[in-house]
């Protein structure tokens, strides 16, 4: 009798089972809020809510639990296993390589293990691309190579297979650096703080507008940062150099942010109209206009100047 | 409250100065330490701009770097404006390590622009200029590449590899200035003419402009692996992944004739370093591949 099967028996278990997985996942549910990232050079944890700025100054290592999500300058995906990924920005893309696991972009495309998502700044389309596994592997970070060697190394080996028997082919581009190392070095110096990245997703013909409006935001904010992003590089490049680029224009945001006459008459909202040469807008202040001069590099808008009108 | 007020009326009525970050830059970066990246970033400043107008930009320049260029370059004027523009759309700078040399070097036409540069004035400045031969450079390898007599593409990617080399062994930590090459003036204007003579003569047909034309616009939109032809070369693929920004601004630079054709070089000004070429038979895409010069220089495979 004790070894038939009993409907009754099999159900009961089935209900603690499923209410033991339940309260599993009650506890857990907590840990799993929000993925992990850490930064590749060193490993340390980066805070979820600043991933973006950190990718700015370093590549990511990213874990998700099952169904976690991440949305960065537009890239929206979601695991649907658990997955490690590893998230660069370039001057020209956001590439999520899958390590591990699988994700599922929002505009549809699927990445599994050895898979990247490709997300093109300007413009903002998201493609699918396969990555060399074994090269990532050898060129990688301490902090990411200690999280992802693993499995990086079991997906080098079946990529050893594939490319034995024909189904990849190398390619010369390389996602993380577009254009020549010292040459990508010096664009990402000034094309990734987020607010740049975000403004080169627009349309080309909303950047004018977007970089007059963010700035002046920016400026009755006393948002430092965002300031030192949008200053125009090229004086600050020509001195210091992209090592020094982030901490020259950030000594040259302090003291636009702390000049109070400043601020105050551009506190309310102005007005803002674009001159016909796409080099300038008129500001419309509560003490009279303002000129602000704006300059592109790299397809991006970045300010020049900000004086007073002559009347 | 009267003593508020006046603070108000103070506050309101005190001139307003405004910024601009060419004086804050000035006011809060210091005098420049050496930095290599600050060199580089002046060179592809000056390429930028020689690009779009090199008689204005020229213009713009003190007078110790117009004495500089007019001495290796030639003149800058209205004559020269196209030539000027072809060779500095093409050009890839690159900074010596820890020296205040940096070049523009043009791989079509294997010609390096060397400049020294001197901080003054709060800026990096070009003290002096001198062209020079590739060939010269890393002498005695390899030659010119577009006399090689097969594969030109792996005789330009082995140019670029080993000119940079070159560059970087001559120039690196302060060594001297190049020695001037007298001959390389004429050289690049003899190359230089070549290029656009046969550009201009591969214009002359409107047909063949036209489809070579049809097979940029789908560079550009990103749908290059659609017109594959099969058996052929067609690294369709691989150039629709290139940045947007670099597909949408690639030009017809070069042309050269073949026994059954013409081969084109594409060059965006953003990535100079990335040529697409594209055979075509007659009016036909027969081939189209792209070499990553770039990688060719750091250790990685050129296709």
């Amino acid at each position: 009798m004790s070894d038939k099967f009993s409907f009754a028996k099999a159900a009961r278990r089935c209900v603690r089972l499923y209410l033991g997985a339940l309260c599993v996942g009650m506890l857990s549910a907590p840990a799993l809020a929000a993925p992990s990232a850490f930064r590749a050079s060193d490993g340390a944890e980066a805070p979820a809510e600043t991933m973006e700025a950190a990718l700015a100054e370093d590549s990511l290592v990213i874990i998700l639990g099952g169904g976690e999500a991440i949305s960065l300058f537009g890239l929206e995906a979601r695991a649907t296993a658990p997955t490690r990924l590893f998230v660069t920005l370039s001057s020209e893309f956001l590439t999520a390589a899958v390590a591990s696991g699988r994700i599922e972009a929002s505009s549809g495309q699927q990445a599994r293990a050895g898979d990247a998502l490709v997300l093109q700044i300007d413009g903002g389309v998201v493609s699918r691309r396969a990555f060399d596994a074994e090269r990532l592997a050898a060129s990688n970070s301490p902090g990411a190579a200690a999280l992802l060697a693993s499995d990086l190394n079991t997906l080098a080996a079946r990529q050893r297979r594939l490319h034995f028997w024909g189904y990849y082919e190398p390619t010369g581009v390389n996602a993380a650096a577009p254009s020549s190392p010292a040459l990508e070095a010096l664009r990402r110096s000034y094309l990734d703080p987020s607010i740049i990245v975000r403004q080169r997703r627009a349309a080309s013909e909303a950047r004018l507008s977007l970089a007059a409006n963010d700035f002046l935001a920016a400026l009755r904010n006393g948002d430092q940062v965002s300031v030192a992003a949008m200053l125009d590089p090229a004086p600050f490049l020509a001195r210091v150099g992209p090592d020094g680029l982030a901490a020259a224009r950030m000594r040259a945001a302090a003291r636009i942010v702390a000049d109070a006459g400043l601020r105050t008459a551009l506190a309310s909202e102005p007005s803002i109209e674009l001159a016909p040469d796409n080099q300038s807008a008129r500001i419309n202040g509560v003490a009279g206009a303002w000129r602000l001069s704006l300059v592109a590099h790299d397809r991006a808008v970045f300010i020049a100047a900000l004086e007073p009108e002559i009347p | 409250m009267i003593e508020l007020v006046f603070a108000l009326a103070l506050a309101s009525e005190a001139p307003q100065a405004g910024f601009s970050a060419e004086a804050l830059a000035a006011q809060t970066s210091g005098q420049a330490p050496h930095a290599d990246g600050a060199i580089l970033a002046r060179a592809e400043a000056l390429r930028e701009i020689f690009i779009l107008n090199p008689e204005e930009a020229f213009a713009t320049l003190d007078p110790m770097e117009q004495r500089a260029l007019s001495r290796s370059v030639g003149r800058f004027d209205a004559a020269s404006a196209i030539s000027l523009s072809w060779f500095f759309r093409g050009a890839i700078a690159h900074a010596a390590p820890r020296a205040e040399i940096v070049g523009l070097y043009n791989p079509l036409v294997d010609t390096w622009l060397v400049m020294r540069m001197r901080y003054a004035a709060g800026a990096w400045r070009i003290a002096d200029a001198t062209l020079v031969d590739g060939a010269q450079l890393r002498a005695p390898s390899a030659p010119y590449w577009a006399n090689a007599s097969d594969d030109a593409l792996g005789a330009l990617a082995a140019n670029q590899s080993q000119t940079v080399a070159a560059f970087d062994a001559r120039f690196a930590q302060g060594a001297s200035a190049s020695t001037p090459d007298q001959t390389a003036f004429s050289t690049l204007a003899a190359r230089t003419s070549a290029w656009m003579s046969g550009l201009g003569a591969w214009r002359e047909a409107s047909d063949r402009v036209a489809a070579a034309e049809r097979v940029r616009q789908a560079i550009m939109r990103g749908r290059a692996a659609r017109m594959a032809a099969s058996g052929a070369v067609w690294r369709g693929r691989e150039i629709d992944n290139l940045p947007q920004r670099v597909r949408a601004t690639l030009a017809i630079t070069a042309a050269a004739p073949r026994a059954d054709g013409h081969t084109l070089f594409l060059i965006s000004p953003y990535a100079p370093d990335i040529l697409i070429v594209l055979d075509m038979r007659g009016t036909t895409p027969a081939s189209l591949s792209v070499v990553n010069l770039a990688n060719a220089a750091h250790g990685g495979a050129a296709p």
